[in-house]
């Protein structure tokens, strides 16, 4: 690690004393003022900020023409000082904390009263063995995710328990779930897990939502890929998985409030492990289990918060542990499950709805939500995955065997939603609108303007809704060939 | 660059966009409105001819209020310019007070100021500068890009007349190499090279980052604005980028170059203790933006 910091600084410091007298080709003409202000708010056309943006990767004087621009913005400490998630409206906060408790409440009462091998099982995979150091970590995440069944004697999949209490069992007669959580309960480096504990226990209120998010973001590595060293959970080391996620609520329509809810319904889980033959036999309960969880469409994940997973399981309707468990291993970013949807807005998975519900309504609708979302059909053809080189996914049988969709340039995806088993749509950064109407390929769509889009909710392969970093959010109707702001 | 506008927006497009913009305001005959409108649009789609659908999305996205502002300005309506004057005039002062904190950049908004109004008269009136104005973004931006333009253009002239030292001053004589080095110019052409193969590869926004961060010395939080990236997103895509160009480097060095691993080692450390001479075009052309804060204080 010393090495590789020396290194990094030597690079540093090279780059710092010959970058700026290299001598460069500037690609295309220089941008005037017009096009450079329109670059800067994002609102060219893609292919020509395309250009500008080529040009002023090349051009001295057009780069310095944008330093002094930059320098000139007038900036806002209060919005420059808050990150962009915690700039979401704090109106939100009040029902997601809401609905929060009511999942938790739901999630102890359903505990009580159910046998163990109801419980649907998640897993984070460790890929490597506690002893691995990070370098083991990163070669898991480079491993091809069509990883074998561990080898006997090999470490068997560590339980993420806090995960799997959170993931409520929807049996047919039983509400669905408000919340779920992907938050390992015992990983972590200290700051993080005494701030996500403290914060969980206590935190139903909006304020310590966002300031358990908040504290996790803090934590965050600055390094692409790299993972924290392995961390003990007590019976046995688990990857410590930078910016834990929160997967937007199954049936509430609460995008924005997505990451601040994590802290909310995750417990410290970790005793409940006891032996080691007592967590086989929970496993292998969870393995031949088929009860049916509540479906979950990952709808929002910053590449920024998600790149540091080794493995990212999301158990969906129809689906048992032990297929969740083969699909999960390497370096899947997130799986998305084929479904129609009832209506749009109302019980979208994850919630980029049209029209967010706010206030006292939005406990309502989030009911109203659940109930339509449990009426949804359970049979699910179709999975895509996001692995974390960009590359999609698709699997047919249920996460037994996964291909790759063409696409012509790899690109960052953050978010996907998948209307039927043939389609799906997938955002990213810049920009970036995919869609699939064959399940084979991926063609790229035009976008107006360059924006990071981190949500996309789509209802067929013609509607569609995405939505950007900053909160704007654009509609099509034509399959992509125009988008309208909302 | 002013073109001449070919397309047609209809004049019933015009109107309804005219009550949309708050021309009216300003007491902006339609005409006029739409003519700003068609120059906008020749503009927009340079070297195309576009379809009505095009047109319609095209306007639909444009900065309307600001553009309707701009052209009754331009056309002398005094009312838009008393607005202008107290709405604008103030944020141009701003930027250039950003841009040099001193007050050194003050003359330049005066003068642009002056352009905004038309002192030149061409053909008998005057001729404003907020002609140019499109409205594809928004007209703040727009002036402040204008300034920005300006700014550097006459940095970059006076850099080019600036006096080198006399051959015996003291910045002269200190600037010289105190231990000539036989491999010295071997490393510095080799890294050059390397170096400018490892940009080369990059992907325009790391390369754009990379520059912002080293050449313009923006800081991460700048940059972020730029970029519309957070800043910790700067730092790790800096970081990687970092990690790439190294690595390339040193394969190029020892692939094309032929430099072992010490001979690599010691090429990086010559070129870090001096990278030696601009060239004619970086003597011309390349001066490092100016640091608002030394390297230590900035965040990476």
């Amino acid at each position: 690690v010393s090495s590789e910091h020396e290194r990094d600084q030597t690079t540093d410091a090279l780059l710092r004393a010959a970058l700026p007298g290299l001598p460069g080709q500037a690609a295309g003409a220089c941008l005037d003022a017009g096009t450079l202000a329109a670059w800067s708010e994002r609102t060219l056309p893609q292919s020509e900020a395309e250009r500008a943006e080529l040009h002023l990767a090349t051009c001295e004087r057009c780069q310095q023409m944008l330093a002094a621009f930059t320098r000139t913005e007038p900036v806002a400490p209060a919005a420059a000082a808050v990150p962009f998630w915690q700039r979401w409206p704090r109106r939100w906060l009040v029902p997601a904390g809401a609905l929060a408790a009511a999942a938790f409440v739901l999630v102890v009462v359903t505990r009580e009263g159910e046998p163990p091998a109801e419980r649907q099982m998640a897993r984070l995979e460790a890929p490597a063995p506690p002893s691995t150091g990070a370098r083991g970590q990163e070669a898991g995440l480079a491993a091809p995710s069509h990883a074998p069944e561990p080898r006997p004697g090999a470490q068997p999949p560590v339980e993420a328990v806090g995960l799997a209490d959170q993931i409520t069992a929807a049996a047919p007669a039983t509400p669905p779930p408000a919340t779920l959580s992907r938050q390992p309960a015992v990983s972590g480096p200290p700051a993080v897990r005494e701030a996500g504990r403290e914060d969980r226990a206590r935190s139903t209120s909006g304020r310590n939502l966002r300031d358990g998010a908040r504290s996790i973001e803090l934590n965050k590595p600055e390094t692409d890929g790299a993972t924290r060293p392995t961390v003990s959970a007590g019976v046995r080391s688990v990857p410590y998985v930078a910016g834990v996620p929160t997967l937007p609520t199954s049936t509430a329509d609460t995008p924005t409030a997505a990451p601040a809810e994590a802290p909310a319904t995750v417990k410290p889980a970790a005793p409940k492990v006891t032996t080691e033959s007592e967590r086989m036999a929970r496993a292998e309960a969870a393995d031949q289990s088929t009860t049916k969880l509540d479906s979950v469409q990952i709808t929002n994940m910053p590449l920024d918060k998600y790149r540091n997973y080794q493995a990212l399981v999301v158990l969906v309707p129809g689906e048992s542990a032990a297929a969740a468990k083969t699909a999960g291993t390497g370096a899947v970013i997130a799986e998305i499950v084929s479904e129609p949807r009832p209506a749009f807005g109302r019980a979208g998975r994850g919630g980029a709805g049209k029209v967010p519900a706010r206030g006292p309504a939005a406990a309502a609708e989030a009911a109203q939500a659940a109930s339509d979302a449990a009426k949804l059909p359970s049979t699910i053809a179709a999975r895509w995955r996001i692995l974390a080189n960009g590359t999609v996914e698709r699997s047919v049988n249920a996460g037994a065997t996964w291909h790759p969709l063409a696409l012509d340039a790899p690109v960052a995806l953050t978010a996907g939603s998948s209307p039927s088993d043939e389609v799906a749509w997938f955002v990213g950064l810049g920009g970036v609108v995919l869609l699939s109407t064959d399940g084979e390929r991926l063609d790229r769509l035009s976008f107006p303007n360059t924006s990071n889009l981190v949500e996309v909710v789509a209802v067929t392969d013609r509607a569609a809704t995405v939505r950007t970093e900053d909160g704007r959010t654009f509609v099509t109707g034509d399959g992509g060939r125009t988008w309208s702001a909302q | 660059m002013h073109l001449t506008a070919t397309a047609q927006v209809t004049p019933a497009l015009a109107e309804r966009l005219h009550g949309e913009s708050g021309a009216a305001r300003w007491t902006l005959p339609v005409e006029a409105f739409q003519a700003a409108l068609e120059a906008s649009v020749a503009y927009g789609f340079t070297g195309r001819t576009p379809s009505a659908a095009d047109i319609d999305q095209y306007v639909g996205s444009l900065h309307l209020e600001d553009l309707a502002l701009a052209a009754a300005c331009a056309a002398g309506q005094e009312a838009a310019w008393d607005h202008f004057v107290l709405e604008y005039r103030p944020v141009l002062y701003r930027a250039a007070d950003a841009l040099e904190p001193g007050g050194g950049a003050r003359d330049l908004a005066d003068a642009l100021y002056a352009d905004l109004f038309g002192l030149e008269t061409t053909g008998g009136g005057r001729q404003s500068l907020l002609r140019y104005f499109h409205g594809r973004s928004r007209l703040t931006s727009w002036l402040r890009a204008v300034l920005s333009q300006r700014y550097v253009d006459r940095v970059r002239a006076a850099r080019r007349l600036d006096a080198l030292p006399e051959d015996d001053a003291p910045s002269a004589v200190a600037a010289g190499p105190i231990a000539p080095d036989p491999e010295r110019p071997r490393h510095l052409a080799a890294m050059r090279d390397a170096l400018a193969a490892a940009l080369a590869a990059l992907a325009p926004r790391d390369r754009l980052r990379l520059t912002s961060y080293y050449v313009q010395r923006l800081t991460l939080a700048e940059i972020g604005r730029a970029l519309r990236e957070h800043e910790a997103t700067v730092s790790r895509h800096l970081a990687r980028t970092r990690r790439l160009i190294r690595d390339a480097v040193e394969r190029r060095l020892a692939a094309r170059h032929g430099l072992d691993e010490a001979a690599r080692a010691e090429c990086i450390r010559s070129v870090i203790a001096d990278a030696g001479p601009l060239d004619l075009e970086a003597l011309l052309g390349a001066e490092p933006g100016p640091r608002k804060n030394e390297p230590a204080a900035r965040s990476r």
